[in-house]
């Protein structure tokens, strides 16, 4: 401008101005520089706007038009969005999120097994877990804890409560190093057996029964009939070693009987590894350390290692698998719903290669149409976006009640944003570049061929469609053997005979205070039993220990006098009253049911299982043989029928029953606890009796988990009822998903083929032979599909391989389901183009064209 | 009508490379004076034009010995000014036809 100026102001001297009359002329017709710079400036801002704008505005308007095509893509793009967010959340949370203490990772949980002789891992024993911590090198601390189930009272006011909660010694919270949020953990000091009796809450209890942490501690409760204080309240967030355990109380007051038996496998261990030490070498330390105590004590340490296992693994592998494989069927659902954006939009955008290159023409510039198209992806992606955000927090809620229980993390998972922005970008990169690539070669020139004939439908283009197709049937094909195998799988626990009868069966739980005397508890149970037969209704009732599949520790080691066992023997030992297993309706094959004559001074009586009589004394008669279990030698009086005790799909164990009041010193624990009541109606319509005679032979007794029988055993599949849930909508929306894709390339195909087909209708063809091209082009497409996604599916099933129970991965039935459903679907996405292909009008074609 | 400054600005570099102040006096002395260009508008469609890439700029000597910022067409303008061009000859007859006494 500078120059602009000087010479204007020349060419004004050369007019024959005097110079500063020229400077004067020049710079008042020149104008306000500044103002011309600012303008010049806003040139370049004002361009890119207005082309924005412009593009936005273009956008949406060619959406708005048409309707079906935004929605469907819009919806897609929600439908991969959404689902593969929420399920990685969810993943996330469970598998790689840390648990709530500092430097989690260090943490371990130990473990005794007998690699030699089986592979079950068994809780350590107290003189095990003693020595461990003695002789390590590898640990920075040791701690044992004990589930213990007690009731708190509040001095004087209100319902007994029944909390679940956990004793465990100090050395745990240092181990732990999570400091309580107010007042303090337990020290050495409270495992004396003279010291007071103090307990530890969670936030959420403490704030439940005195409003807040601050206001409970120091307060005093009643816990088993003791005065216990609360010291210290727990932060918020905080588990051990589950979410729901409420309350922490001192290792104490484990009869010494019980503590001192290096055979009696009743505690769990954590322990901190020593900064620097890996986990391989603090298993090696140990192994050194198990050799030592198995040449000390030979008899109870035969064969007995150590299994050194971080904290977060302990998690069952089934549980992994599953939340693993819901992401496999979510992920599977994102590449499904991508294929089908990506057919959606490569088939619109070539239907409008005929307006892209009119546009090109008249001058828009390849960029400017270019950058148009790309407007309307994202714009389509923003409003999928947000769509499958809300899908995403909408079913994260049902997809955490996927998260094992067993997992102390805390309660909700937020949404995790790395993979919605994963997601995001996956779906958008999709759709622009399957939107943009037809876009880009329509616009290259204004190809006059293009401008005349309609929607092209060039070769290139159709077999990238087709392709695109045959990945989403075989994506829903792996979807849908999967959800069959799993499927299959359920069906097979669900028919697992558990060995008793759970109709018509209420079981409730009155756990006696573990301090409660012999007599004392004698006297509780038979008031009970008695005012409960007595009541109308029911036809009997019975006392155990802890109820089949509720409790699947307690298993103590067996042998005879003058068996020779060639391994070592467990069983699952439990007390019971009498009547107990006629109200189970487990059959008593030989002998005689316990009876009140059992008491403490009667000869020390057993009923074993039927396993357990083959296992000691294989084809003899086992009634009045000896047996020895925990340092006892009972008399068998009776066998029973076997019972599935750890679960309907864990490896089972041999029973063995015992009268309640032959109870030995060590095992008040396994004092009856699970009331069960046979009624000839509805169970729960005995409830609130029950309760009213546990009141008044106790008032101070607590009852909990009162449920019919079958709720136990439906528990057991609960897990995989919702997996199948999930997956089951998966599978579905899939199969949708790739119907509508096949349907979508047909349409397109019978369209690209229109005059085609005119022509050969007016040659004659018949009607039916048209249908029947495009119905075999079809069943074409669905065998393809099919043959792709075979060992897809088939890797698929083999890595859920520990959740298949009682299914080979390559079950034959579970494919050939698959693959009809299939069929039928292709079948079922092509009947629509396919007729409207045959109802061609041959005429009106040859002359549209 | 839009655009109409920057088609003359690229007709007007069809010659050669030029700076703004002869541009400017192109356009009004082959205009016959009917067009002044302000330079309000000049400077701002020359940075349009700088934009799109239809012109590009150097810092060149001037004859006179004065450094002045040159612009010259590219091939993308020369494009440009063709279908500018045509477009402009079809708005004329199309106008001429309408404006032109009753047939």
């Amino acid at each position: 401008m500078e120059t602009h100026l000087a010479m204007e102001i020349e060419a004004n001297v050369e007019r024959g101005m005097t110079p500063e009359r020229a400077r004067e002329a020049a710079t008042r017709a020149f104008g306000n520089r500044t103002a011309i710079r600012e303008s010049s400036r806003e040139a370049w801002a004002f361009t890119q706007v207005e082309t924005l704008a412009q593009d936005l505005r273009y956008g949406i308007r060619v959406l708005r038009r048409s309707p079906a095509f935004a929605l469907t893509a819009i919806a897609i793009i929600a439908l991969g969005i959404g689902a593969t967010t929420a399920t990685f959340t969810v993943l996330d949370h469970v598998l790689l999120r840390p648990l709530p203490y500092p430097d989690a990772d260090r943490l371990v949980l130990l473990f005794q097994v007998t690699p030699t002789k089986n592979s079950t891992r068994m809780e350590p024993s107290p003189p095990n877990f003693e020595d461990w911590r003695a002789m390590n090198q590898s640990f920075a601390s040791m701690g044992a804890y004990v589930p213990a189930e007690t009731q708190v009272n509040l001095s004087g006011h209100g319902e007994p409560l029944r909390l679940d909660g956990y004793m465990t010694s100090a050395a745990v919270f240092a181990t732990l190093n999570v400091p309580a949020a107010v007042g303090r953990v337990f020290t050495a000091e409270d495992e004396r057996t003279d010291a007071a009796g103090v307990v530890v809450l969670s936030d959420g209890v403490a704030t439940t029964l005195f409003g807040s942490p601050a206001e409970a501690v120091g307060r005093t409760v009643s816990l088993d009939s003791r005065p216990s204080t609360i010291v210290g309240v727990m932060p918020k967030g905080f588990a051990f070693p589950f979410r729901d355990v409420d309350m922490w109380m001192p290792l104490r007051g484990i009869p010494a009987a019980a503590w001192n038996s290096r055979g009696n496998s009743i505690i769990n261990v954590i322990a901190r590894l020593r900064p620097g030490v890996s986990l391989h070498q603090a298993q090696a330390d140990m192994e050194v350390v198990a050799t030592q105590l198995e040449r000390a004590y030979p008899k109870e340490n035969d064969g007995v290692r150590v299994a050194v296992l971080r904290m977060r693994e302990v998690l069952s592998p089934a549980s992994r698998t599953l939340v693993l494989a819901v992401f496999g069927a979510a992920f599977c659902l994102l590449l499904i719903a991508c294929t089908n954006l990506a057919n959606l939009v490569f088939a619109r955008t070539a239907g409008r290669a005929q307006e892209i290159a009119i546009r090109t023409a008249i001058g828009a510039g390849r960029r400017r149409v270019v950058r148009q198209l790309l407007t309307e992806s994202i714009i389509l992606a923003i409003a999928g976006g947000a769509a499958g955000l809300a899908l995403a927090l909408l079913i994260t809620p049902s997809l955490n009640l996927l998260v094992p229980v067993a997992l102390p993390v805390g309660d909700m998972p937020s949404l995790d944003w790395r993979v919605f922005g994963w997601a995001v970008a996956l779906t958008g990169m999709t759709s622009v570049a399957f939107g943009l690539l037809p876009a880009w070669r329509s616009s290259r020139a204004a190809d006059v061929n293009v401008l005349r004939v309609r929607s092209g439908g060039n070769a290139l283009a159709t077999r990238a469609r087709t392709a695109l197709v045959l990945v989403e049937i075989a994506g829903t094909v792996a979807l849908l053997v999967g959800t069959g195998l799993l499927l299959k799988a359920m069906w097979r626990v669900q028919a697992v005979d558990p060995g008793f009868r759970t109709d018509h069966v209420l079981s409730l739980r009155t756990a006696l205070p573990l301090s409660m005397g012999r007599d004392t508890r004698r006297d509780f149970y038979t008031r009970v039993l008695a005012q409960t037969r007595a009541l109308p209704g029911v036809t009997s009732a019975g006392y155990i220990s802890f109820l089949p599949m509720t409790f699947p520790a307690g298993n103590l080691q067996v042998t005879a006098p003058g068996v020779v066992l060639t391994e070592e023997l467990r069983a699952h030992t439990r007390f019971i009253t009498g009547d107990y297993l006629s109200t189970m309706r487990i059959p008593l094959l030989r002998g005689r049911d316990v009876a009140e004559s059992d008491g403490t001074n009667a000869p020390a009586v057993t009923i074993i299982s039927e396993s357990l009589a083959q296992r000691l004394w294989p084809g003899q008669d086992p009634i009045g043989r000896h047996m020895i279990l925990s340092r006892v030698e009972w008399t068998v009086i009776g066998v029973a029928k076997d019972v599935i005790v750890r679960g309907l799909e864990r490896a089972n164990l041999p029973q063995a029953y015992f009268p309640y009041d032959q109870l030995p010193a060590i095992g008040t624990y396994y004092a009856p606890k699970d009331l069960v009541v046979r009624t000839e109606s509805d169970p729960l319509t005995i409830a609130p009796a029950l309760r009213a005679i546990v009141k008044s032979v106790s008032p101070d007794q607590a009852v909990s988990d009162i449920r019919p029988l079958e709720d136990i055993v439906a528990s057991q599949t609960a897990p995989r009822r919702e997996q199948l849930r999930v997956l089951s909508a998966f599978a579905g929306l899939a199969f949708l998903l790739a119907a509508v894709g096949i349907h979508g390339l047909l349409s397109f195909t019978v369209s690209a083929r229109t005059q085609e087909i005119g022509i050969r209708l007016a040659l004659g063809a018949a009607r039916g032979q048209v249908l029947g091209m495009f119905v075999r082009q079809a069943i074409w497409l669905g065998l393809a599909g099919i043959v792709v996604s075979l060992p897809v599916a088939y890797f698929a099933a083999r890595s859920m391989g520990a959740l298949l129970f009682g299914v080979p991965p390559t079950d034959p039935s579970i494919y050939a389901a698959a693959m009809i459903v299939t069929v039928l679907m292709t079948l079922a996405g092509s009947l629509q183009p396919a007729m409207r292909a045959a109802v061609i009008d041959p005429a009106r074609t040859m002359k549209a064209e | 009508m839009q655009g109409t400054l920057e088609v003359l600005i690229l007709r007007s570099l069809v010659l050669g490379p030029n700076h703004a102040y002869g541009i400017a006096q192109f356009l009004k002395h082959e205009s016959d004076r009917e067009f002044h260009v302000d330079n309000g508008s000049l400077y701002p469609a020359l940075q349009r034009l700088l934009q799109r890439k239809w012109i590009a700029a150097q810092w060149k000597m001037s004859p006179n010995g004065r450094r002045a910022r040159y612009y010259r067409l590219t091939p993308a303008g020369k494009r440009q000014l063709v279908v500018a061009t045509t477009k402009w000859q079809r708005f004329v007859e199309a106008m001429g036809r309408i404006l032109s006494p009753a047939r």
